[in-house]
């Protein structure tokens, strides 16, 4: 379909749109034309991705000094959805509407996700997956076997040092034909990238990297926009005009606090003390051998840092300052830490500091600058050089062309713990715990650095690019997200669902059957009162719930000690007569597993329930669409475990710096966590779901009113307050009322035709 | 496979037909002016009137329900109601009828019952349990499916503990049937309800059953699942391709929700599937499933089927009761009574239809054959009478009454058949389009 929206000719991949389709549009095209920031809240399963892609390329296409179309997804399988949309989308314009402007879309994603190299894609992690292959393309290591082939006539390399040597044969072949090497227009999914990679010989994730340019779509994870260690290799590039895309957005403020916080832990540092030593060693092999590469580089950083496009630059590129670009310093190095071997005992010198203070047997928090301070008591070093500490590491293995980064980990991580820590002294905390609050008696100590304040990773984001679209299903309440995120959008909507038939049914449980409340309230949480009306719900859920129910607990130990206190109650034998149980644990491959096994027991009607976690890996990415989740129950308000060190100290900043209350925070990412968990069941209109709110205190405006519009709309008078006899009762004839034959049409009523559409522009031009 | 007229004829139908027709005109015919008012009625209050939903957790107002009419006589529904609802029979007569010409019918049916004798049976949010209801209701649609499918022949299967068990053998007898049904959820038999269901087993033990069916039946399995789960042995996906592969369509039934193995069963196998409201809608569904399904070109393709229609030996009426000895049942037991002889071998056999139990060949009497017809030859649809028509047809007199039951008409809808121009109430036309299955008066024409 093509229509005029006020001005701007959209190309839409489908002959009907949803009305709320048509408003999201809208408030996004007057926020492209206000080149403003927007926040967009619009329900899964309404076809938001389609929707953005079209107004934006659309919108490209009639403006074409807007940049790129930068869209940000939290998974893999995610962005590939995008680019299967983007696809179709792609096909309609060329072949429907007859446009010709090619369109050049591709996804970016780790070398893990990327490389075709036979040997270097069987390595198991991200990390050894990025050593392999700098291992095949850092600029030395090439030039070594070049020079080698060209001396020894090939033979002599094929033995000696050849092994050790060899070179991709994907990435030679990319960088023998330069800037030829081109994609054609297209959309390329990863997939696609790797089969044209290998079809041509070329790498593709350098071929990914290179295109970047040159494409006026670009797919990729968060990090590569936010971590500033990443999109300073990534998107340093890109232009102001490019409209930047965020979505599934509703965790962007704990995104970008990740970004820039350090975890310690001892053998972070022991690691980190081997490397020193092994840095040391090689230093002096150097020294021994070729003296003159190290005199270079001290000559390098007298100049400095600026200036240090001498460096040779090729695949071998590891490091980048974890700090945010505007915060660099362009200045020399100092001079204490410009010689080899005197920043080896620099960073000693910090590695023992950071091992003694981990070594203490107290809690400790602090901010920055009296950390410095002790530091600087205790061993002589400074801000300042702290500041370059990242610089000059990453300096140093150039010169010593070191390929192995991966076993180098633990000193990049010292090495970003100390330039952030030089660099900010608002925002972040340094926290050191002997162990974990929960487990006493397990020590565990950590130094940890953490970002206190999630605008400091966007804001280069918000102040580089003019537009920036934040958007999810929930993002309610939506007038907080300006706040903590610190920037002001032109637009903020929320909108709603537009349904044939009401297939989902949030319903709120307050009481048991025996009329007690429910609460996973600290104080009321292990009551075997409590405990078992919430068995007694899942009982008898698990017979009137076909298939699938998924059920949601605010924390693992919660979990745990529910489900054994359900097992010594015998209320799991009673569920396990209806449905299979299937739980979520902190194992990636377990959990995976099980999930496979519960969809299994889906498929083949013994029905299944999965308890999981709040928060957890299931909550934040799995589908449980269809059959595989006719019903969700988030047991209890999952809120964060507030006597967190780290929590507590977040807490304090917002409300000194962004006036934020402590509990309208606290309450507002447990519902949204909570809405998160329920929304995970319906994934398109088709789909139809129960939603359960079990503990009494969603029954409370405040909680209720920071659920998603969508979800509050549906809830009707009636099950507001339920018991458990009553909500068992609503199940049942929800099941019922969904499993009669639906009419697509009914569905197809409430989209909007292309005439309907033009009538409503004429309305709009009118008023 | 009868599906054509033509076929029909040649095994001999037409002169039985005519025979049967004229059989059923004259055992409804005294009663038509009289009893449509009233069955009707009753049928209606038993059908439509009970509270909407059978499950008791339904909110019921049935006081609301009950009016007053103009003779201060307190009406269930009210007359309004029942108008309103013997349209909407209507209408669904129409849309089945706009298509019911031009289909190919599967006449000879093989259907295969499934009881889900499950610990969900016991569930009690039907009055008295789902079990009493589905039982009560499976009994109706036994005598309701015979009624429309005299040649067919049936049998019921019950799953409970995981295991599947025959409970009574494919025959065409509803007595026996009924009999049985009437016994779920006793011990006796074995028919208390236990443990989980298992559709798998199911489809196995259905596949063998209507394995060696001939090629000509339609070979169906029904489903009428109370739980939400199956419990199986195997690979329950490798059952229904098998399934499939027998070219068995399986229909479920089901009371509670939707159960994506069922729904999959059922697309994959061509069959329906519903989910039931309540204890009318249960009837409802079963009774959709009674008139004969349309069945594909090359699934049952169009052979001539031989048939024996055999003598009446006498026995039941002997004053002596003694009767001649026949064979009973699938197991060929011997037995007395009432028997027929198979004209090719002489055996004698108790119930018709059957196959003869010695040469094979399928037994049936043409009234069966005659009963199916209906399903052939519909009665034509009778037109709406609308005023513009009504004047014009004034000076004929005709139309005052209904040649039906004699009510009269002014101020009703008036209905008129296309052939013999009779006019009726609409009563009488969900009557004789549902029920008679011919038009009083082009038999009366005849």
């Amino acid at each position: 379909m093509k229509f005029k929206l006020e001005d701007l000719t959209v190309y839409f991949p489908y002959e009907r749109m949803y009305p709320e389709q048509y408003t999201y549009m809208l408030e996004l095209k007057h926020s492209l034309d206000a080149k403003g920031h927007c926040l967009l809240e619009m329900p899964t399963g309404t076809g938001k991705t389609v929707t953005l892609l079209s107004l934006i390329t659309s919108y490209q296409l009639q403006h074409p000094e807007v940049g790129k179309l930068v869209y940000c997804t939290r998974t893999v399988p995610e962005m590939e959805k995008v680019l299967e949309e983007l696809k179709n989308l792609v096909k309609f314009r060329e072949e429907d509407a007859g446009v010709k402007a090619p369109i050049l879309a591709l996804g970016l994603s780790s070398r893990k996700n990327m490389c075709v190299h036979s040997q270097v894609r069987e390595e198991g992690s991200r990390e050894s997956v990025d050593a392999k292959c700098r291992k095949l393309t850092a600029s030395w290591v090439r030039e070594k076997v070049t020079v080698g082939d060209a001396g020894d006539g090939g033979s002599a390399s094929g033995e000696g040092g050849g092994a050790a040597h060899e070179l991709c044969e994907f990435y030679e072949e990319y960088e023998s034909k330069g800037s030829e090497a081109i994609l054609p227009p297209g959309v390329y999914t990863l997939d696609d990238l790797k089969v044209f990679g290998e079809q041509r010989r070329w790498c593709p994730y350098f071929l990914a990297r290179h295109m970047i340019s040159y494409a006026n779509v670009i797919v990729y994870n968060y990090q590569y926009m936010l971590d500033p260690k990443v999109s300073a290799l990534v998107s340093k590039e890109l232009e102001r005009e490019c409209v930047v895309v965020f979505d599934e957005a509703h965790n962007i403020d704990n995104v970008c606090i990740e970004a820039l916080s350090v975890n310690l832990r001892q053998q972070t540092l022991e690691n980190a003390t081997r490397s020193i030593t092994r840095l040391k060693n090689k230093i002096e092999d150097a020294k021994a051998t070729d003296a003159q590469r190290l005199s270079d580089e001290y000559n390098r950083l007298v100049r400095g840092l600026a200036q240090q496009g001498a460096i040779p630059q090729g695949g071998e590129e590891w490091l980048s300052n974890p700090a945010l670009p505007q915060d660099i310093l362009r200045e020399a190095v100092p001079g204490n830490i410009r010689r080899a071997e005197h920043f080896m005992a620099f960073l000693r010198r910090f590695v023992d500091h950071l091992k003694e203070r981990l070594g203490c047997q107290a809690f400790q928090s602090e901010n920055p600058t009296s950390f410095l301070d002790r530091l600087r008591n205790t061993t002589q070093i400074d801000a300042k050089s702290l500041k370059f500490c990242y610089d000059r590491l990453q300096s140093l293995m150039k010169t010593l062309e070191i390929v192995d980064t991966d076993d180098y980990y633990g000193l990049s991580l010292v090495a970003d713990f100390g330039t952030l820590v030089g660099t900010y002294d608002r925002g972040f905390a340094i926290i050191i715990e002997p162990y974990d609050e929960r487990l006493p008696s397990v020590p565990d100590p950590v130094i940890q650095l953490s970002c206190l304040d999630s605008s400091l990773a966007v804001r280069p984001v918000f102040e580089k690019f003019q537009s920036v679209v934040i958007t999810s299903g929930t993002l309610s309440p939506i007038d907080l997200y300006p706040k903590i995120l610190n920037f002001h959008p032109v637009v903020i909507r929320s909108l709603n669902m537009t349904l044939a038939r009401d297939c989902i049914c949030p319903v709120i449980l307050t009481k048991g059957a025996d009329q007690m409340p429910v609460s996973s309230a600290f104080e009321m949480r292990n009551d075997p009162g409590v405990v078992r009306n919430y068995g007694k719900l899942l009982v008898d859920l698990s017979a009137v719930v076909p298939d699938g129910i998924v059920c949601f607990f605010v924390s693992y130990l919660y979990m745990d000690s529910i489900v054994s206190q359900w097992s010594d109650m015998g209320i799991l034998r009673d569920i396990m007569q209806n449905k299979l149980v299937f739980i979520e644990t902190q194992d990636v491959v377990e959990t995976t597993l099980a999930l496979d096994n519960y969809r299994r027991a889906c498929d083949c009607g013994r029905g299944a329930i999965f308890f999981s976690v709040a928060r957890g890996k299931v909550a934040e990415g799995i589908d449980f669409d269809r059959h595989y989740g006719r019903c969700v129950v988030m047991f209890g308000v999952p809120y964060q475990y507030t006597l967190s060190r780290i929590l507590r100290a977040r807490l304090e900043y917002l409300r000194e710096t962004f006036q934020i209350s402590e509990s309208d925070f606290l309450a507002f990412d447990a519902v949204r966590q909570a809405a998160q968990c329920v929304g995970r069941v319906i994934r398109s209109k088709a789909d139809y779901g129960l939603m359960i709110f079990a503990d009494r205190r969603y029954a409370r405006p405040d909680k209720r009113d920071k659920l998603p519009g969508w979800i509050t709309k549906h809830i009707q008078h009636g099950n507001l307050n339920l018991s458990e006899d009553m909500l068992i009762q609503v199940a049942a004839q929800f099941m019922r009322s969904m499993a009669q034959p639906f009419d697509q049409r009914a569905n197809e009523e409430i989209l909007l035709s292309e005439e309907q559409l033009i009538g409503m522009q004429r309305g709009v031009i009118g008023r | 496979m009868l599906s054509r007229p033509t076929k029909a004829r040649s095994v001999g139908g037409g002169r039985a037909g005519s025979r049967v027709q004229t059989m059923a005109s004259s055992s409804t015919a005294p009663a038509a002016p009289a009893a449509p008012e009233e069955t009707q009625e009753l049928v209606t209050r038993a059908t439509d009137d009970a509270p909407q939903g059978g499950f008791i957790n339904d909110l019921t107002q049935a006081w609301k329900d009950i009016e007053e009419d103009e003779d201060g006589n307190l009406v269930v529904g009210g007359a309004l109601g029942r108008e309103k609802r013997l349209r909407e029979k209507r209408e669904r007569l129409l849309t089945h009828a706009s298509t019911a010409k031009r289909i190919r019918r599967g006449m000879i049916r093989f259907v295969q019952v499934v009881v889900d004798l499950s610990r969900a049976s016991l569930v009690a949010d039907m009055r008295p349990s789902r079990l009493k209801v589905v039982s009560g209701e499976l009994q109706i649609f036994v005598r309701k499916f015979f009624d429309s499918n005299p040649l067919s022949q049936l049998s019921i299967c019950c799953t409970r503990n995981g295991v599947a068990k025959v409970i009574t053998e494919l025959s065409g007898s509803p007595h026996r049937h009924v009999e049985h049904l009437k016994l779920l959820g006793t011990q006796k038999l074995g028919l208390d309800c236990a443990g989980d269901a298992s559709v798998q087993n199911c489809l196995e033990l259905a596949t063998r059953q209507l394995r060696d069916v001939p090629p000509y039946g339609h070979r169906e399995v029904l489903f009428v699942m109370t739980s939400l789960t199956t419990c199986d042995p195997g690979d329950v996906f490798e059952a229904i391709e098998g399934a499939r592969k027998n070219r068995m369509h399986c229909s479920v039934v089901g009371l509670g929700a939707e159960v994506h193995v069922m729904r999959s069963l059922a697309v994959e196998t061509k069959g329906k599937y519903s989910v039931v409201t309540g204890e009318p809608h249960l009837r409802q569904v079963l009774a959709d499933y009674a008139p004969p399904p349309p069945s594909l070109e090359k699934e049952t393709p169009s052979s001539l089927v031989q048939m024996g229609f055999p003598n009446f030996v006498g026995g039941a009426g002997d004053v002596s009761g003694q009767g001649e000895l026949c064979f009973v049942g699938a197991e060929s037991e011997l037995g007395k009574g009432r028997s027929f002889a198979c004209p090719r071998c002489k055996s004698r056999v108790q119930d018709l239809p059957q196959a003869c139990h010695v040469c094979g060949l399928s037994l049936v009497s043409s009234a069966h054959l005659a009963r199916s017809y209906h399903h052939l030859f519909p009665v034509s649809l009778f037109a709406e009478v609308t005023e513009s028509d009504l004047e014009m047809d004034l000076d004929d007199g005709a139309a005052e009454n209904c040649s039906g039951c004699g009510r009269n008409l002014s101020g009703q809808l008036r209905l008129r058949c296309p052939n013999c121009h009779q006019t009726y109430c609409i009563t009488c036309d969900v009557f004789i389009h549902e029920e008679l299955h011919n038009c009083p008066g082009c038999e009366e024409a005849q």
